[in-house]
């Protein structure tokens, strides 16, 4: 199709000649067009490109990707495999699922956490907020990849319970696990992501180490919640961990009871939590 | 016809303070609109409100007659804020794959930074970017979408003369294929030759809308640089001096609105007055004397 020739800026090489339309369509003030609409390909195209970007984003973070796949399998090794001897299974089904509930926390609480804290600093968020994406695919993506890291961590922690010829439970009820543990990251995503609408970022990883450990404890991931005083036994209730816990039980051990409300809690937390990070974020001004 | 940018009356207030006070302001399709002011004039809250990450306290904001914010109506316009960097692991060439993706119809990748000056960069991780290229590649994710309304908060900063001139040669080109632009910026010498009409903003309020030209014409400033051993109080005291600082390498610069009368008097009292330039005055000191 012919063209116009380039405008006096054009041959000086400074117009991008990349911008340059067919004759017919360059007069000054066109009506504006309405767009096509995004078909459901180009819609299900946003969420898969955001989630591929989260993905690649993430594994270019060494210092991130490996403490959070590999400390909770390092974890077991030591305090587990090597400490406590094999011999009962009830226990090693225990240990497995505490275990398991513990490695759900670390990703979404640090890729939330950190890159939300980051992002919201450098306006890479009210970017986003100015950008046609919906923000369920943004958050979506970020979540979708919290999941993903935190199956292959659990599938590690399985690994290395096989290796160290612990009790496994079959393979129904280690995928119905791995699935509970992906699900089980949704409440410290929405966490990760409330901390990170307030903290500073320099500050936000000490600040999400601080709170890690504090939290694995009062759900009774590290010590079991029966050695723990009547208290904090108490306090163990408010924590979505200690509710994960008992899913994570209900998965693997026969016998294990959860009420509706423990099964409910965790999407509970991650509600209102997402909530408040919600409205802090959309505070942000310029 | 609905235009595809407009300000009604539009006001916004942070903490009490005034950021934005009943600004009206049209932007038609092909056609480039500047915000010039200093800073907190209430450029950046004008395009806040025109991008629709919040809401006007009175008045209203209309892109294509409809309140800003809306998926549908994001996907028509292209935007650049100051303050913003993006993930520093990601390549400029996935960034702009991303958001073109957004878009129902936009450019390829190559064409994309290719229109922003960016195509050399395409493999580049962001972080391993200069400020400037960022806001290059920045500006390529604001134009990749083909947008109908193209709005930039201060898109120039940080960059050289010949990026800044790239970056104004494209504006200009997209506005020549229909493209309704709103923009910032702090010079209006940049603006020259780019901006059809410029909207001076002044604590919040519009004090002025008109061309580059015009409003220089209004407000003759210029600021005369030069090395003298006249002494800095004797200069203070001349009546033609309105604003008098000495620059990091030691010359005295001088805003006046009579030049000519300035010059003479200052070689009248110094005849070995060197490294002698006579400047246009910048937009904030076209602001500030308006």
């Amino acid at each position: 199709m012919p063209t116009r020739p380039r405008s006096s800026a054009s041959a000086e090489g400074g117009t991008p000649h990349s911008l340059a339309v067919p004759a017919k369509r360059r007069r000054r003030s066109p009506p504006p067009a309405l767009p096509r609409p995004m078909g459901f390909w180009r819609s299900a195209r946003i969420y898969l490109e955001e989630f591929d970007a989260e993905v690649l984003r993430t594994t270019r973070l060494p210092s991130f990707i490996l403490p959070v796949l590999l400390f909770p399998s390092m974890f077991y090794a030591v305090f587990v495999c090597l400490l406590i001897p094999a011999h009962d299974t009830e226990l090693d089904l225990f240990w497995l699922a505490d275990y398991a509930s513990f490695a759900a926390i670390g990703p979404g609480l640090f890729a939330f956490g950190i890159s939300a804290a980051t992002e919201r600093e450098n306006g890479f968020l009210l970017l986003k907020r100015a950008w046609p994406v919906p923000r369920l695919a943004y958050f979506g993506a970020k979540l979708a990849a919290c999941m993903v890291i935190t199956a292959i961590s659990v599938v590690l922690l399985m690994l290395v319970a096989c290796v160290a010829g612990r009790k496994l439970p079959p393979g129904w009820s280690s995928l119905h696990l791995v699935l509970i543990e992906m699900f089980g990251a949704w409440p410290f995503s929405a966490l990760g992501l409330l901390i990170g609408s307030f903290a500073n970022a320099r500050s936000v990883a000490g600040l999400v180490n601080l709170l890690l450990i504090p939290l694995a404890f009062f759900s009774g991931l590290l010590v079991p919640l029966p050695l723990l005083p009547e208290a904090l036994r108490a306090a163990a209730a408010l924590s979505p961990g200690y509710d994960l816990l008992a899913l994570s039980l209900a998965a693997i051990k026969p016998g294990s009871q959860v009420s509706p409300v423990q099964a409910i809690m965790p999407l509970l937390f991650a509600i209102v939590l997402a909530a408040l990070a919600h409205w802090r974020l959309r505070s942000e001004k310029l | 016809m609905m235009p595809p940018l407009q300000f009604n009356a539009a006001s916004k207030r942070w903490n009490g303070a005034t950021a934005l006070n009943g600004l009206d302001l049209m932007v038609a399709p092909g056609e480039v609109v500047a915000l010039l002011g200093r800073s907190r004039a209430g450029k950046s809250t004008a395009i806040g409100l025109a991008l629709g990450l919040f809401k006007p306290d009175r008045g209203s904001v209309r892109l294509f007659g409809q309140a800003p914010g809306g998926i549908a109506t994001k996907r028509r316009i292209g935007a650049l804020v100051q303050h913003a960097d993006l993930p520093g692991t990601a390549r400029v060439h996935e960034m702009i794959r991303l958001v073109s993706a957004y878009y129902p119809a936009p450019m390829s990748v190559e064409q994309a930074a290719s229109a922003a000056g960016v195509g050399y960069l395409l493999g580049r991780e962001i972080r391993r970017l200069s400020v400037a290229q960022r806001r290059a590649v920045l500006f390529a994710l604001a134009i990749c979408g083909r947008p109908q309304v193209l709005i930039l908060d201060d898109p120039a900063s940080a960059m050289d003369l010949s990026g800044r001139d790239h970056l104004w040669s494209c504006v200009r080109e997209m506005a020549r294929n229909g493209c309704a632009v709103l923009t910032t910026s702090h010079y209006a010498e940049e603006l020259e030759g780019v901006a059809d009409r410029v909207c001076v903003l002044s604590g919040g309020t519009k004090v002025a809308e008109t061309t580059v030209n015009e409003l220089r014409a209004m407000h003759v400033v210029r600021r005369i640089v030069c090395r003298t051993s006249t002494a800095l109080h004797t200069l203070r005291n001349l009546p033609e001096a309105l604003v008098i600082q000495t620059e990091a390498d030691g010359r005295i610069s001088i805003e006046t609105g009579t030049p000519e009368l300035l010059v003479q008097r200052l070689f009248s009292l110094d005849p070995h007055l060197t490294d002698l330039q006579v400047l246009h005055a910048n937009a904030p000191q076209i602001v500030r004397i308006g």
